[in-house]
């Protein structure tokens, strides 16, 4: 740099500049001078450069790049023959020294430039292709620029460059959308996946509706393959602890392994669990939990009324039939004390994921109740503050995921996204509903008339 | 003060001048010569509200000799949408939706130049304004046989509906005598309730056109010296069976001398029909029919005829010989209707339903050479009894005759003071923290105007807190304005008005508070998107593209709901809600005035150039040495710096890809992007960008800068780069600060950015060429000191002449704030009117 770029204090140049005229003469000239005219003469004419006529003449060369000695010739009558028998046994005389030499030497060269000839006409065969492959990428571009204008000129012509443009942009999001399509279908096919059931089974606690079939040693093989691992069940339940905190004989209905009596254990609560499994109250008492085996409707029916401070029942009544669900009802409601509460987690059945995942892998489901429904016998069963608490999202990379937006500047393509994912928020609330709902309920404090 | 003294508003439609085919026939010409003869020298006394609707075709401008004494405001009435059948149904609404305007205006004179089209706001209800209605003819009811019997059932009962209507008016304005007597005979209205205003001919028919067209249509269609010239419609008063049958009854040698040409606007089976009739008749080769001609087509061919052959059955007024006698073309006219009243002796009559009669006049005119020169005599002599300045008269002298102050209206007690008084302004706009630039400039300007009168910032209501906080009080939410308006602590109202969802909570106020807009972009797509469509609601985004662009609006909003077509952010305006608003407008530059004033309102508009800080001018900016040291930049180096929030449309990757050829020419060169990147994957972007190129090294991001550092960044730059593309028709504040500060600059050769001088502010176009020019600009600027400073000294020059600083600023604002309160008033209520509850008056 010829120049410092240190300003010092302004004062008037020494000579004044016309900064307008140079902006001008600069742009008219950039804008004049330009690659383009020769390009374009190119794209216009065609793409190949005409080799032919080289060819032709390097053929031309082939046939003659050898010089041979040429017989000499007489046309005089008679001595014609000898005068020509001389010369050349002249020549071969005189010329065989220094001439022969020299047109070797010639023959030499000749042969050399037309290999190079032949080099170069190669090269140019090649370099013709590449042009020609150029000059249909830049076609293609060209066109491809043409018809953005015209999308912006002429709405007429939108479907057609649509075709091509959204191609271009859309390949590498068509990828990401079968990647979606293809999780929500997954999801949705009973074999697509492995999901736990996230709660804990417990094995069949009614004894009518639990067919003996399906019951016994072979459910607890099943409670033990499907079941969802212990840290991840007490983490669910233990949003219940509050609930039963501060009060005296709490009984989990259907306790399984005893999580819940673990926790409520944990929290000093006064509590006990029931269920119809021998070996699952054996698991309980190993853990010093206080646990009896009875079936929980038989034991309901045996306790005093009012005796209960409150009644967990986690994944129990999805194993009752209806009339037994309404029986159970009606035994808690007995059994409880004025503000007792009574919560029963069960599987969401109204997500759509659950049904066709978890609910019906376990044979001992009964038909599938809607979480309303539940809360609905529940309220004309006489419970107040009735309440539907959901929980365990489907984990969202089971989920649809919002489509990435683009780098690309343009307002459509974000429009439609934007749409696109508003679109999947809206499946992804209909198909992934939370797994599991909690019917939470009291028994009012006094009577109602 | 002319306004002072004005006690007559006349409240006009203008459909006649907006409504498809209307606009081009006789009621358009007529309503459209009428309004500009008024227009053009209103006198004391009388001010018209010109009344038009967005939904429907612009009008063509009107003469803006007078802008004190009018306004032209678009209603927001989906008028087009309406279907002639379903006249009767949508009565009712449009009944109401007028009841609003009138309201709204309180006139004290309804006028409805056209009542018969369909669309017309003639009703009832509203008699109690006292209302005039020009009638042109009454032809449905006197030629019943022909026309009305045959005409649909809607139709029939919608026109003597509208008869009805008619009756009630208090003024009628019939265009002849004629007509006069037809509405006397058939409405039974009393002669003293009906006046007088026929037309005069057009002026255009004045011009001697010149010799070439007069040639080329001569070729067009084959004419030689003479002909007969016959203007006529395809309709069944034109008579056109008969001017064809009289025409073929001349002798041939006539016929030969002198061929028909018939100017009229044919359909193709119509044309066939015309042609076959011609051959029926003989006259095939001698029958030139020219289907619609240009205005100045028109008038060369009245120039070039023998005689104008106007046989009609019946006619309001008929102009077309008005103009025939002003080009001193003989005329043959009928004589029944209005047609004798206009002629006077000036023209051969005849009976337009007698051939023969027809045909003997015919022959007379075009045999007798001295005939024709008399009637050129009479004709010009009698078109001088007619012309548009006595219509206006009679008009004027109609307004003053029936004009009474109506009933109440709203209106904010500011517009009521006579003379007004700007002692508190109320600035309805984002202010910081709001990230926006109009939140910036209302901060200074506020400053600024706080200085000469108190000032109230309304701003969204739940910004309010955060605003509090950074803004000197007085600030109040936006739902306190109409309470303070009502109260009288409000002297006037200025919006700020940008393209941007910040502006949300404004536009609700902007009608019902009328005020002064200050529109920072010309182009508000963004705004009213985001405020409908962008919120879900479809049909509002519908609604108000129809409203701001007519028919070329509802076709985008069609083609965008349906996703055929992207929304045109930057190609469609979408201003005109705004600008009908407001009382006055202030914008920033001539690219956003041009497109304000594309919509024919005529409300005062006031270009302000964006203010500089005095402390930021390249005068009072520490020096290059001290701003690069403090930055740690070397002296040695070149610094190009681009300013402001980098966002997409600023160009940075052609800046960036430019910058590393720099790079490779003059090593020693920097760039500067001053300024936080929004979204924030800019500036991931950006980093990737420079990495890729190499020039990591070279480049620096600042990210969010305070202003005194900003104020170091400018003056430690040689070159500053601003490019733009798309706009919205915004100024760059930024961009004005370099120019302040001395630095050249090299921006895009776009809309308001185009406007800045060359010599300080190179352009750079925005096209394939776009990244050379800006690499050609660079390396002369850039390595050539002398330019340099001859730039920085002209972009001083520049500013010191042309730019305003904050402290001056607000003068020009509080001048022309109030300049455009003092022309409101003449479209103001007048008289002792206080703010009562709004009253439904039924007839």
């Amino acid at each position: 740099m010829p120049d410092s770029y240190q300003d010092g204090p302004s004062g008037a140049p020494e000579t004044t500049i016309d900064a307008a005229a140079e902006m001008h003469r600069i742009r008219t000239s950039v804008r004049s001078h330009s690659l383009t005219a020769a390009a374009q003469a190119t794209l216009a004419t065609g793409a190949s450069i005409d080799l032919s006529e080289l060819d032709r003449r390097i053929r031309d060369v082939r046939e003659r790049w050898s010089v041979q000695e040429l017989p000499f010739e007489s046309h005089t009558p008679i001595i014609g023959p000898f005068i020509a028998a001389f010369r050349t046994a002249w020549n071969s005389i005189a010329a065989k020294w220094h001439v022969r030499r020299i047109l070797l030497q010639q023959n030499e060269f000749n042969y050399s430039v037309y290999q190079l000839l032949q080099a170069v006409l190669l090269q140019l065969q090649k370099q013709s292709e590449i042009n020609a492959a150029l000059v249909q990428e830049i076609r293609k571009n060209r066109d491809w620029m043409l018809q953005n204008e015209i999308r912006n000129e002429a709405r007429q012509d939108w479907e057609q460059v649509q075709e091509n443009w959204s191609k271009a942009k859309w390949a590498e999001q068509q990828e990401t959308w079968n990647h979606q399509l293809y999780l929500i279908l997954s999801a949705l096919h009973p074999d697509g996946g492995v999901f736990l059931e996230a709660g804990q089974p417990t094995s069949g606690e009614s004894g009518e509706d639990a067919s003996e079939a399906h019951g016994g040693a072979h459910y607890r093989d099943f409670n033990t393959a499907f079941t969802g691992s212990e840290p991840v069940i007490k983490a669910l339940y233990r949003q219940y602890v509050p609930l039963f905190e501060s009060r005296k004989s709490v009984l989990d209905a259907g306790c399984g392994q005893g999580y819940f009596l673990e926790l409520m254990r944990d929290a000093g609560a006064d509590s006990y669990g029931v269920d119809r499994d021998a070996a699952m109250v054996q698991v309980c008492q190993l853990k010093s939990l206080n646990a009896v085996q009875d079936d929980v409707l038989h034991h309901l029916a045996g306790l005093p009324a009012d005796s209960l401070g409150g009644i967990f029942a986690g994944h129990l009544i999805e194993h009752l039939a209806a009339e037994s669900f309404q029986r159970f009802l009606s035994l808690a409601y007995r059994c409880l004390c004025p503000r007792g509460v009574l919560v029963c987690e069960t599987p969401n059945t109204a997500s759509p994921f659950v049904m066709a995942n978890t609910f019906h892998r376990d044979l001992t489901h009964q038909k599938p109740v809607h979480p309303e429904t539940y809360q609905f016998l529940a309220q004309m069963q006489g419970f107040a503050d009735t309440e539907l608490r959901y929980s365990l999202p489907v984990p969202p990379h089971l989920t649809a995921q919002p489509l990435p937006t683009l780098e690309v500047d343009e307002s459509y393509v974000t429009h439609l996204l934007i749409e696109a994912n508003d679109r999947l928020d809206r499946i992804n609330h209909q198909l992934f509903g939370h797994q599991n709902v909690a019917l939470i309920a009291y028994k009012p404090s006094v009577k109602s008339p | 003060l002319i306004n002072s003294t004005i006690s007559c508003r006349i409240l006009s439609d203008i459909l006649p001048l907006q409504i498809q085919p209307t606009r081009h026939r006789g009621i358009g010409r007529y309503t459209t010569r009428a309004l500009h003869a008024l227009l053009g020298q209103a006198p004391e006394g009388q001010a018209h509200i010109l009344w038009g609707s967005g939904h429907l075709a612009q009008p063509d401008p009107f003469p803006d000799k007078a802008p004190t004494t009018w306004r032209l405001y678009y209603g927001d009435f989906p008028l087009a949408t309406y279907q002639p059948e379903q006249w009767s149904k949508q009565l009712g609404a449009y009944g109401d939706y007028w009841q609003t305007q009138i309201d709204r205006f309180s006139p004290e004179v309804l006028h409805i130049h056209s009542p018969f089209e369909w669309n017309a706001p003639l009703h009832s209800r509203h008699a109690r304004v006292p209302t005039v209605v020009t009638v042109y003819d009454l032809i449905p009811l006197r030629l019943q046989e022909h026309y009305l019997r045959h005409a649909p059932n809607w139709m029939q009962k919608g026109y003597r509906h509208v008869c009805r209507l008619v009756q009630d008016a208090d003024h009628i304005i019939a265009i002849s005598e004629c007509s006069r007597q037809d509405i006397v005979d058939l409405l039974h209205i009393e002669p003293e309730r009906i006046s007088v205003a026929p037309g005069g001919p057009s002026e255009d028919f004045s011009r001697i056109p010149d010799a070439k067209r007069q040639g080329d249509l001569r070729t067009r269609f084959g004419l030689r010296e003479g002909f007969v010239l016959s203007t006529a419609g395809f309709d069944y008063r034109k008579n056109l069976s008969r001017i064809l049958e009289s025409y073929s009854l001349l002798e041939p040698r006539l016929r030969q001398e002198f061929p028909l040409v018939i100017v009229c606007s044919l359909l193709s089976e119509q044309e066939a029909l015309l042609h076959s009739q011609a051959r029926d008749l003989g006259i095939s080769d001698h029958l030139v029919l020219t289907n619609y001609l240009s205005s100045d087509d028109l008038v060369a061919l009245y120039h070039m005829a023998t005689v104008q052959f106007f046989p009609s059955l019946y006619e309001g007024l008929g102009l077309p010989i008005l103009d025939a006698m002003l080009c001193g073309l003989p005329v043959i006219t009928s004589n029944t209707s209005s047609l004798p009243e206009v002629a006077g002796d000036a023209a051969l009559l005849v009976d337009p339903l007698d051939v023969h009669d027809m045909t003997g006049a015919l022959t007379r005119m075009l045999s007798d050479q001295e005939l024709r020169a008399s009637m050129r005599a009479k004709g010009l002599a009698r078109v001088n009894l007619f012309g548009w300045g006595k219509t206006a008269e009679v008009l004027r002298q109609v307004y003053r005759q029936v004009a009474r102050p109506t009933g109440p209206a709203y209106v904010p007690p500011f517009l009521q003071r006579q003379p007004p008084v700007l002692n508190s302004l109320a600035m309805v706009s984002p202010l910081p923290p709001q990230l926006s630039g109009v939140a910036d400039f209302s901060a200074d300007l506020l400053r600024s105007l706080r200085q000469h009168v108190a000032v109230t910032a309304f701003v969204q209501s739940d910004q309010l807190p955060a605003i509090r906080r950074h803004v000197e009080s007085p600030v109040q939410g936006i739902t306190d304005l109409p309470r303070m308006v009502r109260a009288g602590q409000i002297d006037a109202v200025l919006y700020q008005i940008g393209n941007s969802a910040m502006h949300h909570f404004a536009m609700p106020y902007l009608s019902s508070v009328p005020g002064i807009a200050e529109i920072h972009d010309g182009i508000l797509y963004g705004l009213i998107h985001s405020l409908t469509l962008g919120r879900g609601d479809v049909a509002a985004y519908r609604q108000e593209l129809s409203y701001a662009h007519d028919e070329k609006g509802r076709e985008h909003a069609e083609d965008v709901i349906a996703h055929r077509a992207s929304p045109a952010f930057y190609e469609m305006t979408v201003n005109r809600r705004v600008v009908n608003a407001a009382i006055g407008i202030i914008v920033h530059n001539g690219w956003t005035r041009d497109v304000v004033q594309a919509h024919g309102t005529n409300q005062p508009i006031q270009m302000i150039n964006h203010p500089v800080r005095a402390s930021e001018s390249a005068y009072n900016l520490p020096s290059k040495a001290v701003c690069r040291s403090k930055l740690g930049i070397s002296s040695d180096d070149l610094v190009l710096a681009t300013f402001g929030r980098l966002t997409s449309n600023k160009r940075l990757d052609v800046v960036l890809h430019t910058f590393a050829r720099l790079c490779r020419e003059v090593p020693q060169s920097r760039l500067l992007l001053v300024g936080p990147a929004e979204p924030p994957s800019m500036g991931l972007h950006l980093s990737q960008l420079i990495q890729k190129l190499g020039i990591g090294d070279r480049v620096q991001i600042t990210g969010y800068v305070a202003e005194s550092d900003f104020a170091e960044y400018m003056g430690a730059s040689d070159i500053g780069i601003n490019l733009r593309y798309p706009h919205a028709g915004e100024t760059s504040g930024t961009l004005v600060r370099l120019l302040n500060a001395g630095i050249p600059v090299i921006t895009s050769n776009l809309g308001p950015f185009a406007e800045l001088p060359d010599d300080c502010c190179w352009k750079v176009d925005v096209d394939e060429w776009e990244e050379d020019l800006l690499l050609a600009y660079l390396l002369r600027v850039g390595t050539d000191q002398a330019l340099r400073r001859q730039m920085s000294d002209n972009a001083r020059c520049y500013v010191q002449a042309e730019i305003p600083s904050w402290d001056q600023v607000a003068e020009a604002y509080l001048t022309f704030i109030y300049e455009a309160m003092l022309s409101q008033m003449a479209f103001v209520p007048r008289g002792e009117k206080q703010v009562r509850a709004r009253t439904r008056s039924v007839k």
